[in-house]
Parts: C-alpha cells; structure tokens; sequence
C-alpha cells in the first residue's frame, strides 16, 4: 500500500482543532500525524514528525503560526504548510504566502473542501482568491514600475496572465479555459508563483539583515 | 532712552536759533551788499546841475534852465511830473592816467545815457518810448582812450522815465575799470542774476507744487503754488528790461502780482493752520478785487496816480493783510508749539521784515536808493516749505512703513488663526467621518450578524432544531461577516471584483450543490461611485438570492448577469440571477430570506422583480446609481 501524506496540524481553538483532526483522520487518502494546541509544541511536533503537510493557525498563544512556516525553510524539512485563517484576507494570507506557504484553509469550509484543499496542494496546485490575485499582480507591477523592470523579471507572462484573469473573479476552469490549459496546470502555476513570492521575500529578507548588520556572511 | 529724548528736544531749539541765525545773516548780507561801494580810489560825483527838458538833442553850449542838484535826485520829491531830466557834471584832472577809465552808475532810474566831452558813451538801452527800464539795474561804461582829458571835462547824463516822476540818480563814480568793474559786477549779481536764479526757482517750486495739488488735491500746495507763482511774476518788472505792455499796464500788473500773492498767503495760512474764517477769506477778496480796479482805473488814466495810489494804498493794504497773515501764524505756533509752523513763521518773519522796509522805500521812509529787498525772501520760503515736505514725506514713508509692518504681523496672526481653526475643522471632520462610519459598521453589524445570531439562537431555544439547521444559521452569519469585510476593503475597484469575490466563496458550495455556474459581469461603476454602505446591501441581496438557490432551488444551472442600463435621470445597475429549479413557491415569497431581500432594497431605493415558473425563475435587482 502506497504511503499516506502525513498531516501536522496546529490549531488553538480547541472544536476547531477538532474538526480539522477529524475531517482528516476520516479521509481515506490523508493520515494525520499529530497535533499541537501552540507554538512550542507544534516546532517540537514538526522536527519530529517531519509531515509532508503542516495545517497552521497564524495567531497562536505562544508564538506566531508563521514563524513555524520559517521553521521549514530553516530545518530544509520538505514539508508544504497552509495556514488556517476565517476569513481568507489578503493581508494574513500574502503573509504566510511570503513566509512559504502555498496554500490556506478557512475555517469554516466543509469537510470536503477542507480534504479537497490539501490533495490539492499535494498534486501541486495552489487555492487563490480573485482579491489576493489582484494583490499579488498589483504588487508585482508596482514594483516592477519602481525599479523600472518589465513585470516578468519576478513572475513569467503566464503567471501574470493568470493572475490578472483570476483576479477577475474567473474561474480556475473558466481560466483554464480561456487559456487554453488543464486546470491543474493553473494551480501549479499559482503555487510557482507563491514560491516566488516567498523565494524574495526570504531574499529581502537577508538582504534586509544584512543592511542593519543582524547578519554576517563568513567569507573564506 | 533718555539721550534721544534729549536730542529730539533740543534739535528743534537748535533749528529755531539756525533760523534767526539766517533771518539775520540774510538781513547783513543783503545791507552790506547794497551799500558796497567803492571809497577813494574812485571820483564819487554827487554834486552838478540838472536841466529839465523833454529835448533829445544833447543840450551844449546852452546855460539857461540849468540848476544845481545833489544827488541822489529823487524825482518824486524833486520832480514828480517829469519824464526826463538832464544832468551836467564837471570833472578837473590833473594828469589823466594811462588805465583804462570807467564810469560806474550804481542806480539810475529808468534808464540813462552818458557823453563825455560831447561824445556818446553809452546807456541802458533805448531813451524813447517804449524805454527800456534799468530802473533795477547798475550801468557800467568804459571810457575810450583819449576822451579823458586833462584839466577840465564835462559829463553829461540824459535819463528818462515812462512813468512821470519816477526817475532817480544816485551818486556814481567815476575810476579804473579794474576797480570799479568789481564793485559793477558784484551789483549786477545782486540786482540780477540773483534775482533770476530766484524767479527760476520760484517757477520750479511752483509747478512742482501744483503738480503735487494736482495729484494730491490738498489745497495747501495749490495755495502755495499759486502764491509762488504770482510771487514770481512779481519779478518780471525787476527783469525785463523791454517791456511786452504799455507801461502804465506793467506796473499794475508789477502791483498786483505781489498783491495776490500776498492775499494767498491768507488762504494758505489758514489751510495751514486750519482756519475757516469767512470773512476774512471773502474780505481780502474784495479788498483785492476793489483794490485792482481801481489801480486798474488810475493806470489807464495817469502814471502818477497809479504810483501814488500803488504805492500808499494797495501795498499798505498788502502790508497789512501779509501782517495778518504774519499774525496767524504766530498764534498759530504759540497754540500749537509746531515745529513746521514755527519753521514758516521765521521764514515769514524774514519776508514781512523785507516788505515793511520796502514799504518804507515805496513810501518815502526810507531813500529809494536803498532798492528793494522783497525779492530775496522767496529761497527761505521755498527752503522752508521744501523741508516740511521733505519731512512730511519722510514722516509718511516711516509710517507707511510702520504701518506695513503691522499689517504684516496682523496678516501673520490670522494666518496662524485660520491654520488652527483649518485643523479644528479637519479634526472635527475627521471625528465626524469616524464616528458616520462607526455608525454604519453598527447598523451593519446589527443587520447582518446580529440578526442571524438572534435568529440561530431563537431556532436553538424552539422545537426540536436539526444540527443542520443550526449549522446553515451559523453559515449565515459567517457569510454576512464576510461582506461586511470586504466591503470594508478599500482596494477593491469595481462592484464586479466585489461580485466576483463572491462567488469565490459560494463556489465550494455550489459545487457540493451540483450547480453548474454561468456568471456574466459587464463593467460595473467603480464602489466608490455607489458608496460602501449600498455596495453591502447589493451584495447581501445577491448572497441572499444565491444562497436560497443553493438551498431550495435544486436546480442544475444558475447564472447571474450584471450591467448598467443607460437612463435618465439615473443610470440603473441591473443585476439578474436565473436558476432552472423548481420555481418559489407562495409560502417562500412570504419567507424571511425574500422579505428581507426587498426590504433592504426598499432602504436604499432600489427595486426587487422576482418571476417564478417551474424551470425558470428570474431575481432582478434594479438598482440607479447617483
């Protein structure tokens, strides 16, 4: 029998955390790993478990969700992570997104949505919304425009003709479509471009650290 | 402090001690000037015979009708009808000097003409009418070599008046030009050029003056400019020696140009000083205007009487209305202690002590010989007068100044204010904007949240509540939320992204449904057009209706269809959501979800169609956007 993904998931709200376990425990394609109710344990959880999916409230009590997200990259764990958020605002979600995640849940989904979410992002497809399409694509031209670049130097002409049509409100179907593709290949190419986001933002980052000298490169 | 005090009390004293100090310097220049003359280097001839004879042929070897006369020979106590005299004087030298010799006639009225030794030397220009009149000035000859002989000569002088009786020889003299064309040349300065850089001046002042009333119409310059220029024309008599007019007409218009101008210094002084005296203005009037008919009268009658009358009637009239003039402004200062009246006063003081010496001339006090002195007072005037408009302006230019100042610091002080009472404003409209928006995310909250949460407790607390009932109450709820939310996202362009955003999040639901979506948004007016609180009512409207075809319709397909209709005199945002279920029924079209729906559109003017069949029914939102 072929290997089930294992699932992390990190969740304070207790009924929350609840439902999540069970939805996923119940799916036949899916096995859950553990659980954690705050930050320490769930750090703790994912070094050990090492799960092919960490599930993350953003606001926990000890800690903030994205700083396990930053774990990932830090301990190079292959682990994919999504956020859980209830409202699935752009703000909160181009957080995680730039921190590494390429994907989030609402809280309130169904059961099959919730299992469906993360096959998804498991067979490479990311979930966007037409508002946080918007946000990425406007980002990106905004700054491009600064620097005085040609968008595509951060995402390829198809990426950011796929934002621009999701942002329109279309379908990942209706997308897939108009452009002539499968619409597998559209949510690939929205997790190629959470990727990018966070590849910057990461690069920013250390070039941010490195400025305010938090940061020193051992040169041989 | 103290110091400057000081200073600015006593620079007045000062000025007033610098003014008498002039007043008499003026007085000793003017005295030594007019009695220079040379002393024993030179023959003085004050002593010969005079023949009164209207002859024109120089008079020789004739003895008859000769007496013997001293001189200075006054003609209107010696020969007050007369209009020309001859004079004879002998001269014995003992060795005749090889200089050149010269003849120096301080005063000889009208005008003259000199022979030595039957020969013509020379005059003052022509003898027969019209006579040119020297009456003011010297006359210098110079004498050939040769016709000074020695042991004894013969001088013979011819002069002539215009008017009868108004002749005068004063003593002349006789010497070297090198000595006597001194004394000539320094009387000559005084007597004219003096005289015509005066008038000059005066004509300057004048103008200038009434270019200021002209510009300024303050009637002190007109007064002043008026007075100066009469004062000037005064001096043509003393100036012009061939006269444009038949000489009884210029001596009274020599009478009345000093006259009028004398009678200006009353309106003046009492523009000055403020006055308003009637009678007095209106009485000088009529004095002047009597007074100058009269004279006008005698002149075209008799010379004599134009003198006489000119002379001891209209210039003591004169004397007596400048004294009044003089009057006024002494109280004047005495009242007031101001520095510019006092500054006039001396000026004046200075003038009315030259016109009552030539008041004296005119009227035999004094010997006519002495000249007059009246036209030498205008440059203190005009000096005096220039300084207090010198200060005046200066006066204006430092308080416009000051006054600039102050405007600026008061411009200053109400452009803080209204910066203050802008950012009063703005605060207070920030408060307003604030708490408006407050009170819609209330009633907002209370629409959509709180009536649910009321809604799913009430089904809690009734008869037997299914899980899945409580479940899709709360779904609800959450759903509103969510509108409320992104109604509240300020980046959001048009309604259609809004409407998009939407079905973002039913799709899950439509999908587990089996409802296949057809969605056609035109462009839709940007959210700002229709305003955050109306943009939530569409949107509830269309969650409302979607989410009962979700719920009730069992329908396969469901589309929504979203444009603006062109109208007057507001456009409409039509929005239409067709299902193919089995229709509403009557009891639905009384159910809550539908009621709400038109009461909300109600709210905000809009207007809810529903059509209902089995296999079609038709939500039509109509919507006019301002």
């Amino acid at each position: 029998m072929e290997k089930l993904p294992t699932i992390l998931v990190v969740e304070d709200d207790s009924p929350t955390r609840q439902r999540l376990c069970k939805i996923i425990s119940e799916h036949p394609s899916l096995h859950l790993a553990g659980y954690a109710a705050n930050f320490f344990d769930g750090l703790e959880k994912l070094c050990e478990i090492r799960p092919t999916v960490l599930l993350t409230d953003l606001g926990l009590p000890d800690g903030n969700g994205l700083d396990l997200i930053h774990a990932i990259q830090q301990y190079e764990l292959e682990t994919e992570s999504m956020v859980i958020t209830v409202f699935g605002d752009e703000r909160h979600v181009l957080k995680a997104i730039e921190a590494g995640a390429t994907g989030y849940l609402l809280k309130d989904s169904d059961g099959e949505s919730i299992a469906e979410s993360i096959l998804q992002l498991l067979a490479g497809g990311s979930p966007i919304s037409p508002a946080i399409a918007r946000h990425v694509l406007r980002r990106v031209t905004a700054e491009a425009t600064q620097d005085n670049n040609e968008p595509e130097t951060l995402l390829t002409a198809r990426e950011l003709e796929v934002l621009s049509l999701l942002g329109k409100g279309l379908s990942y179907t209706e997308v897939a479509d108009t452009l002539q593709m499968s619409s597998g290949t559209v949510t690939t190419h929205v997790k190629h471009i959470y990727r990018k986001l966070a590849v910057r933002s990461r690069g920013e980052a250390v070039f941010e650290a490195l400025q305010r000298g938090l940061l020193k490169i051992d040169r041989p | 402090m103290s110091g400057s005090r000081v200073s600015l009390s006593v620079l007045p004293r000062l000025g007033a001690w610098f003014m008498l100090a002039i007043l008499l310097l003026s007085w000793a220049v003017l005295l030594y000037l007019h009695h220079r003359l040379p002393g024993s280097g030179a023959i003085e001839f004050d002593k010969g015979k005079r023949y009164i004879s209207v002859q024109t042929r120089l008079p020789t070897g004739q003895e008859q009708g000769w007496e013997a006369v001293s001189l200075t020979d006054d003609w209107w106590e010696s020969a007050p009808q007369e209009k020309q005299i001859w004079y004879r004087f002998e001269l014995d030298l003992v060795v005749p000097s090889d200089r050149l010799w010269a003849i120096y006639l301080p005063r000889a009225a009208v005008n003259a003409s000199v022979w030595l030794n039957g020969e013509l030397l020379g005059g003052g220009g022509r003898m027969q009418e019209p006579i040119s009149i020297n009456w003011t000035r010297p006359l210098y000859l110079m004498i050939p070599n040769g016709l000074l002989k020695p042991g004894s000569n013969e001088l013979t002088i011819q002069l002539v008046s215009d008017l009868a009786g108004n002749g005068l020889l004063r003593a002349f003299y006789l010497g070297s030009d090198e000595l006597l064309s001194t004394y000539y040349r320094w009387r000559y300065f005084i007597d004219v050029t003096a005289v015509e850089m005066i008038t000059i001046f005066m004509v300057v002042m004048s103008l200038f003056m009434g270019a200021l009333w002209w510009l300024r119409r303050d009637s002190l310059y007109g007064w002043f400019s008026v007075m100066v220029m009469l004062w000037a024309l005064h001096h043509l008599p003393l100036l012009i020696t061939t006269v444009p007019l038949p000489s009884g007409l210029w001596w009274w218009f020599w009478y009345m140009t000093i006259g009028w101008a004398i009678i200006c210094t009353v309106y003046f002084t009492h523009t000055v000083l403020n006055l308003n005296i009637r009678w007095i203005q209106r009485g000088v009037f009529i004095a002047g205007v009597t007074g100058s008919i009269i004279l006008a009268v005698a002149a075209a009658i008799d010379g004599y009487w134009l003198r006489v009358l000119g002379n001891h009637v209209w210039d003591t009239m004169v004397l007596l209305i400048g004294t009044y003039s003089i009057y006024k402004i002494f109280t004047g200062w005495h009242y007031e202690q101001d520095m510019d009246i006092r500054w006039l006063l001396m000026s004046g003081l200075l003038t009315f002590s030259f016109g009552v010496h030539d008041w004296l001339v005119l009227n035999s006090w004094i010997a006519r010989d002495d000249g007059l002195y009246i036209q030498y007072s205008p440059p203190l005037i005009l000096l005096v007068f220039g300084w207090i408009l010198l200060m005046r302006f200066v006066g204006a230019l430092t308080f416009a100044e000051a006054l600039n100042r102050d405007l600026e610091a008061r411009v200053q002080q109400q452009v803080e204010a209204v910066k203050l009472q802008h950012q009063q404003i703005r605060e207070l409209e920030q408060q307003q904007l604030l708490a408006s928006e407050r009170e819609r995310m209330m009633r907002d909250m209370h629409d959509g949240l709180g009536g649910h949460l009321v809604s799913t407790i009430s089904l809690i607390e009734g008869a037997r509540p299914t899980m899945d009932d409580i479940n899709q109450a709360l779904h609800e709820a959450l759903d509103d939320l969510r509108l409320v939310v992104n109604s509240l996202d300020p980046d959001q362009g048009d309604l259609s992204i809004a409407l998009s955003d939407m079905r973002y999040r039913l799709e899950p639901r439509l999908k587990a449904a089996g409802i296949q979506v057809k969605w056609n948004s035109a462009e839709l007016p940007e959210l700002k057009q229709i305003g955050p609180g109306r943009v939530l009512q569409i949107l509830r409207i269309i969650q409302e209706g979607i989410t009962n075809i979700i719920k009730h319709s069992q329908c396969e397909v469901m589309s929504l269809e979203a444009m603006v209709k062109v109208s007057n005199p507001h456009n409409q945002l039509v929005i239409t959501i067709e299902d193919n279920g089995h229709g509403i029924t009557d009891s639905d079209h009384n159910g809550k979800g539908i009621q709400n729906m038109h009461k909300r559109a109600d709210r905000m003017g809009a207007t809810i169609t529903i059509k209902s069949k089995p296999g079609l029914t038709r939500i039509t939102l109509g919507c006019p956007i301002p």
